[in-house]
């Protein structure tokens, strides 16, 4: 699987289970997701990044979330240069 | 009661003027990063970037974004500015589209800086300057 792939399918993984994150983390708390699953989560980034770590993952190429915030799916800019 | 509270001042630049900040980026490992953002209230986005700078400066993957500006690949920055009272991690964007259209006003701009930075602290202008003040400290 390549890292677009990995993307996708965490990205996918995260709205499915965006709902249930919310239910089960305090809020803030940082969640780590690869291969479509949860696989760690932490009370800060670096934390998270020390569990990653000794489980033997790349913390930079993980996807990591914070439960409870949204994350929005569309976004406009309203600087200058609106493209189509 | 508050005590040092730390502002950053800085004179309208660009054609046309924009205004913008100089902020500092650490990466999980190697040397900070300081870059000057078009400051832009009207961007949802906290940070948007080149690919490049976001391939040096991220601390993780999170979720893509469609915009204005087509699909931005999102990552946690870290700004770390203790002279403003921030250490924050943020999510921010990568998109080549923006940042060409912020270096369209002054080819020293790096990306933008939006409403989820700015609001951390105080912001304002007048007619030679924009400024952004930290956090207040509790004394």
């Amino acid at each position: 699987m390549n890292d677009k792939q990995e993307l996708d399918l965490n990205e996918a993984a995260y709205r499915r289970l965006k709902e249930h994150i919310r239910q089960t983390y305090p809020h803030g708390r940082f969640v780590a997701l690869a291969g479509g699953e949860i696989v760690a989560d932490a009370a800060s980034m670096e934390q998270l990044h020390t569990v990653l770590e000794a489980m033997g993952k790349d913390p930079v190429k993980t996807f990591i979330i914070q439960a409870g915030v949204d994350y929005p799916e569309y976004l406009i800019i309203l600087t200058q240069d609106v493209r189509p | 009661m508050t005590a040092g509270i730390s502002e950053q001042r800085n004179p309208y630049k660009g054609e046309p003027q924009r205004a913008w900040l100089r902020l500092i980026l650490r990466p999980k490992n190697g040397v900070l990063r300081e870059l000057d953002f078009l400051a832009d209230t009207g961007s949802p986005c906290a940070l948007v970037l080149s690919e490049a700078a976001m391939a040096q400066l991220t601390w993780g993957k999170t979720s893509t974004a469609d915009t204005n500006f087509g699909p931005l690949a999102g990552g946690w920055l870290r700004l770390t500015m203790p002279e403003l009272g921030l250490d924050e991690f943020m999510p921010g964007y990568a998109s080549e589209e923006v940042v060409a259209s912020a270096k369209q006003n002054s080819p020293d701009f790096e990306g933008l800086v939006g409403l989820p930075v700015l609001r951390l602290g105080e912001y304002g202008g007048d007619a030679d300057s924009f400024w952004f003040r930290g956090r207040k400290k509790p004394t």
